[in-house]
């Protein structure tokens, strides 16, 4: 069976899907951040796989997907910092425990 | 000295300027803060005068009617303001003053005077003047905000009767409101929070309304991007004739019509108020000071009868004449009754008088929509004539309260051996609100009940039971039934005072003397001779007389009712 | 590729000077707060950077030419709007000017906020964010808005959580990045199937091809029928709107607002009030090609994106301004009543976006609903920012100002911060003679002003406009309840008289903007118009002529 297109797209879009229900149900922190480095990742995987598979298309896929990891990794250096300082107040990272603000 | 039309604008700037300086001066310097209004006030009311004078000169010229009648019936017409600030070299009817330009139209800083608005201009300016004096004593708290506030408010209503361009008439019509909601929360009675919430929602609700109203239909009148849009009211009635007349846009606006009416109507039936539209009414007129009382009664509630006289009617004559007419008038004849009823059944005084607002504008409201000449006079006529014995009544009851704290009927009787001048006036004035003849209220109402008459036993020939009439008619007599109890109560019998500290229970000082009288006498000219009154407002009524005959062919109906002669030989 | 194009794809780099001062600004001051500890110091530093932003600015309009029409010779494929990633526009020169604006009134409005040690990188952040807005004004590639977008973003959590270190404010920075980067997947998801679907990631070329109806996927360009992808449009949409949605707070991707504006600091919920809103409708107006003149000059408005969007936008408008102002009617905290009225705000002015596929094509007639959308816009960033600045000038440690009834008696006890909280209060509402009425107006003007050869829309966008009406009626009791609460009632316990601050400058120059732009509307209006390029009737004509030659070979 070669691989298609479609293959990569079907992949992306269980990749997102899955991201979308780790951020959805996992109560752990660290848990939801993989959920959206899932979501991310498949946005990598559709840009990459379009621009590899049509001829036609030049290299601003690969860039785009570049630039995105980039990204992912700045918003994870963030996301750590602020899990780190919640985990130091709460002792958990178990967001259901954030229940303040409410209304 | 003053051209004309720097008169107009004095109008509008003096009230203003001298709300900014009041408030500047501080709590503290109560003598100067109310000197300085009641300068104003009378400064104002003396442009008022000139305005009138320099109106009187040129009223003759205005009438619509000209010499060849032979094409009146294909003529359009519209309104034509005189003393216009800023106008344009070649048309004295039309302002080059622009506020927002849409690019092919623009909202026009419009102001102007005619027969419709003139007179309510110095109602407006005639009862601030004891407004500002009442509240001399009754105020001790925050004076320069509630001069302020109540310049501002004086700004807004004589802004919203001057006003010629839709857009700005909106604005002043909407602004007016934060003056009452302010004076009505901070220095009414128990409350006085609810009432000024209650109050500013329901208007700002129907007002909101309005606006799409507005919108509809200055955007119906330019129905495609290549024409103008216009926003001037004169424009406007002229555009939505041309239209009615030609024939292959009028299906197209006889749909713009209804919705047109409904929305327009919508903010001004709250305002009058119509039933059922009316309840927040007696809470802010309960709730408010004095001042707040004189000017909401006298003179914002024609605002809504205003309204529905210079956009109404002529924006929507179709729709207007054949459901708008009957819908109004039966809601107005219904609020009659209501009114009435309501009123006597009332221990609070004010409650009282409130309600009998509603029963009074009914009236007016009746007279407007009889939709011929003597019904429409006899409306504007009812406007003004409401606005002075309201006032004056709002007045006398704000002075008793002033002195027992209490508005309660039954807490009174026998007031007259006690007070007698002010015994005196508050028969007066309950007489010039029962329409005594020879007094001011007896020739609005007669000219309202006329209009109708002529609208159901002529125009719809109905002889058996003109129930529009009647209902009318019935409202007088059981204002009369109300007004006598009250003073019945009030007035006479064995002196029975509610109990009251301090200072001595005088009778009306020369301060309360003064400030009444400018309002008796007023009551008492125009009862015996409205003439200038009449013969001012006649071409505008006119105008919008010759509107609605228009309409009238459209509709199919015959131009000219039968005579009343005729009417009779058909009944034998 | 031409070397035009390559051109440029250097030649953007004078125009966003502007962006690099403020960028580097932002470094010195990350740097530079590791030395010296000073709130006054980083603040100054701070404004003069915003300064030499605004000279650049300055220089760069003498500089460069606006980019407004194409060159007399009218070739396409060399024409920089098809590769570079950021353009000069007009508009985005608009969207400069309002970010370097709202830039020196946050660095004022939050000099005294947070901890002294934290200000340098405090300031350093809005300076990012400020340079963000100018680029996401004049981004011209999908990549570019994506990193503008991101730019923003970034530091927007950073000031979230800097400022204070109790729960509630970390809790509050936690729900925004975590709703706030799904957003961020969303819109890049949507991105994706956008370049799949055209294999360019340039918003004019790829608005084109979707008007010439030239989308497909790769694989098979053969294929013989298209049908499967007008369903992956749809779907790319719908993220695309779904994660700029979030940014404009519309419904229903609102819910994390009223939860941060609560447990943050006052400036920062401010900022998040007002910044997101911009960014979100820039990016929404260059992605659905609602702005026209530049990639619009050959196709009717809008029509790029298909006939759904403007449903969409429609249901969106009148969900969000509905469940916003019922929302707020029910809330004792004022940061919380302020959130939802930013959601039911949000609402009045995606009905602003979802008449522009109506108006937008009446020949020299002002742009309807875009010129609505930008004066609301800039309206309600006045009364909002002005309204937390007045909040947080009175709020104090030891005094806190949360809920409505700690405005109680606020008309005695500080009449012109009373004074100044109505004037913000009643523009709110809509009331006329302030910024609101004007930006309410307008809006209500475009929802009536289809044409009636449109009648099924035009029913269907004035019964929008109805409710839009119904809810300005409803948002008032709220807002009013306020002002009552400041004037009719008496204080129990009187807040503490403030001393002064540089946030009563920020004070000043909103209630200035209130009410300036409600009695004057004209200037604004006039800037905005000019920054909106008409379609060129000529261009029209020409571009026809020359058939569908599209950028990319």
């Amino acid at each position: 069976m070669t691989i298609t297109l479609n293959h990569y797209l079907l992949l992306g879009a269980i990749l997102f899907v899955c991201g979308a229900v780790c951020m959805a149900t996992k109560r752990n922190a660290i848990g939801v951040l993989m959920g959206v480095e899932l979501v991310l990742n498949a946005a990598t995987v559709n840009f990459v796989a379009f621009a590899h598979y049509n001829p036609s298309f030049e290299i601003e896929g690969q860039i785009f997907a570049m630039f995105v990891i980039v990204m992912a990794a700045a918003e994870a250096a963030i996301a750590l910092a602020i899990v780190l300082n919640f985990y130091n107040n709460h002792a958990t990272v178990d967001i259901d425990t954030a229940e303040e603000l409410k209304g | 000295m003053f051209e004309d039309h720097h008169i107009v604008l004095w109008l509008l700037g003096l009230p203003l300027l001298s709300a900014v300086v009041v408030w500047c001066l501080g709590p503290t310097r109560g003598p100067a803060i109310r000197a300085v209004s009641f300068a104003s006030s009378v400064v104002v009311l003396l442009l008022t005068a000139m305005l009138i004078v320099r109106f009187l000169a040129i009223s003759g010229e205005r009438s619509p009617v000209t010499e060849d009648t032979v094409h009146q019936e294909s003529k359009i017409h519209t309104f034509k303001p005189e003393f216009v600030p800023g106008a344009s070299a070649e048309d004295r009817h039309k302002t080059t003053w622009n506020i927002l330009s849409f690019g092919r139209g623009q909202i026009q800083f419009y102001l102007g005077v005619d027969g419709l608005n003139i007179w309510l201009i110095v109602l407006t300016a005639l009862l601030m003047l004891p407004s500002v004096l009442v509240s001399f004593r009754q105020i001790t708290e925050r004076v320069n905000e509630f001069y302020a506030w109540l310049l501002a408010l004086q700004t807004c209503m004589i802004g919203v009767f001057l006003a010629f361009d839709i857009v700005l008439f909106y604005v002043f019509f909407e602004v007016s409101l934060i003056p009452l909601f302010f004076l009505i929360g901070i220095w009414g009675g128990s409350r006085r929070q609810y009432a000024a919430r209650k109050f500013f929602i329901y208007t700002l609700a129907g007002s909101l309304i309005t606006l799409l109203g507005v919108i509809g239909v200055v955007i119906a009148c330019s129905p495609d991007a290549s024409s103008k849009l216009t926003f001037s009211i004169p424009e406007l009635v002229h555009e939505v004739h041309k239209n009615l007349e030609n024939e292959d846009t009028r299906g197209y606006w006889s749909a713009v019509q209804l919705w047109t009416f409904l929305a327009l109507s919508l903010g001004f039936a709250i305002k009058v108020p119509l039933i059922p539209f009316h309840t927040w009414l007696p809470l802010a007129h309960v709730e408010a000071p004095t001042a707040g009382s004189v000017d909401l009664a006298g003179v914002l509630l024609k605002i809504g009868s205003y309204g529905f006289l210079r956009l109404c009617i002529p924006l929507a004559p179709d729709f207007t004449l054949v459901n708008g007419l009957p819908i109004i008038t039966w809601l107005a004849a219904i609020g009659v009754v209501y009114g009435a009823l309501c009123a006597f059944a009332q221990d609070d005084v004010k409650r009282l008088i409130a309600y009998s607002s509603v029963s009074h504008l009914g009236l007016c409201m009746l007279g407007l929509f009889s939709l011929n000449a003597i019904g429409i006079q006899g409306g504007i006529m009812q406007m003004i004539n409401h606005g002075l014995s309201t006032a004056a009544l709002f007045l006398l009851i704000g002075m008793l309260y002033e002195r027992y704290h209490t508005r309660q009927l039954k807490d009174y009787s026998g007031m007259a051996s006690k007070m007698p001048l002010f015994a005196i006036c508050l028969v007066f004035a309950s007489l010039s609100s029962v329409g005594l003849p020879g007094l001011n209220g007896f020739i609005g109402e007669f000219l309202c009940l006329a209009g109708i008459y002529q609208y159901e036993v002529i125009d719809r020939q109905q002889r058996i039971l003109p129930i529009l009439t009647v209902l009318g008619a019935s409202g007088l007599i059981l204002g009369a039934w109300y007004l006598f109890t009250m003073l019945r109560k009030l007035l006479f019998g064995e002196l029975r005072e509610p109990s009251h500290e301090g200072e001595p229970i005088t009778d009306l000082t020369v301060r309360e003397w003064g400030l009444l009288t400018p309002i008796f006498i007023l009551c008492v000219v125009i009862g015996f001779y409205p003439r200038p009154i009449l013969h001012t407002t006649e071409p505008d009524v006119e105008r919008i007389g010759l509107i609605v005959k228009q309409a009238r062919k459209r509709a199919g109906l015959s131009i000219d009712p039968p005579p009343l002669v005729t009417g009779r030989a058909d009944v034998r | 590729m031409s070397p035009d194009l390559q051109n440029a794809l250097t030649d953007f780099i004078p125009q966003v000077v502007p962006e690099i001062v403020l960028g580097v600004s932002a470094c010195v001051l990350f740097l530079g707060a590791t030395f010296r500890v000073s709130r006054h110091v980083w603040g100054v530093f701070a404004l003069v950077a915003l300064t030499l932003a605004s000279f650049a600015l300055i220089a760069t309009i003498r500089s460069l030419p606006l980019f407004t029409e194409p060159p007399t010779t009218f070739d396409k494929s060399k024409w920089p709007l098809y590769a570079a990633p950021v353009l000069f526009t007009p508009l985005a020169l608009f969207f400069k000017v309002v970010g370097l604006v709202t830039g020196f009134l946050l660095v004022l409005l939050s000099w005294d906020e947070g901890g002294e040690d934290h200000a340098g990188e405090y300031h350093g952040c809005l300076l990012l964010l400020v340079a963000g807005i100018g680029l996401v004004g004049a981004a011209n590639d999908l990549l570019t808005l994506f990193l503008a977008l991101e730019l923003i973003s970034l530091p927007t959590y950073l000031l979230l959580y800097l400022p204070r270190a109790d729960e509630r404010a970390q809790e509050a920075a936690m729900k925004y990045f975590l709703l706030s980067v799904f957003s961020s997947g969303l819109l890049l998801f949507g991105f994706s199937y956008l370049y799949g679907l055209t294999g360019t990631t340039n918003i004019p070329a790829l608005l084109d091809m979707f008007a010439s109806g030239q989308e497909r996927l790769a694989p098979n360009p053969e294929a013989s029928t298209q049908q499967p992808w007008v369903g992956v449009t749809l779907l790319a949409l719908v993220m695309i709107v779904a994660g700029l949605g979030f940014r404009i707070t519309s419904v229903p991707f609102h819910f994390y607002a009223p939860d941060v504006y609560q447990g943050t600091t006052t400036p920062a919920a401010a900022l998040l009030a007002f910044v997101p809103k911009i960014v979100g409708f820039a990016a929404l107006l260059r992605i659905l090609g609602y702005v026209p003149g530049l990639s619009a000059f050959e196709r009717p408005l809008g029509t790029a994106m298909g006939e759904q969007v403007p449903m969409l936008l429609w249901i969106m408008a009148a969900v969000t301004m509905t469940l916003g102002n019922i929302l707020a009617l029910l809330q004792d905290n004022i940061r919380r009543l302020i959130a939802y009225s930013s959601v039911a705000h949000a609402g009045y002015m995606l009905i602003g976006l979802a008449v522009v596929r109506y108006l937008a094509n009446a020949p020299g007639e002002s742009v309807g609903g875009v010129e609505a959308l930008l004066f609301y816009l800039v309206a309600y960033g006045a009364m909002t920012l002005g309204f937390f600045a007045v909040l947080h000038y009175l709020d104090s440690p030891d005094r806190p100002l949360e809920s409505v009834d700690d405005l109680a008696g606020l008309g005695k006890s500080h009449p012109s911060c009373g004074l100044l909280l109505t004037l913000f209060l009643l523009s709110l509402i809509g009331m006329p003679l302030t910024a609101g009425f004007v930006g309410k107006f307008l809006i209500f003007f475009d929802a009536m002003g289809l044409s009636s050869q449109n009648a099924e829309q035009a029913r269907l966008y004035r019964i929008l406009a109805l409710i839009a009406a119904l809810n300005a009626a409803v948002g008032g009791w709220y807002y009013l309840r306020m002002i009552g609460v400041m004037y009719l009632r008496e204080a129990i316990d009187p807040l503490p008289r403030p001393r002064p601050a540089p946030v009563v400058a920020t004070i000043a120059v909103c209630a200035t903007l209130t009410l300036g732009l409600g009695l004057f509307p004209q200037s604004l209006l006039q800037l905005i118009r000019d920054a909106l390029p008409r379609p060129n009737a000529q261009l029209v004509a020409r571009a026809a002529d020359e058939g569908q030659a599209v950028a990319r070979e």
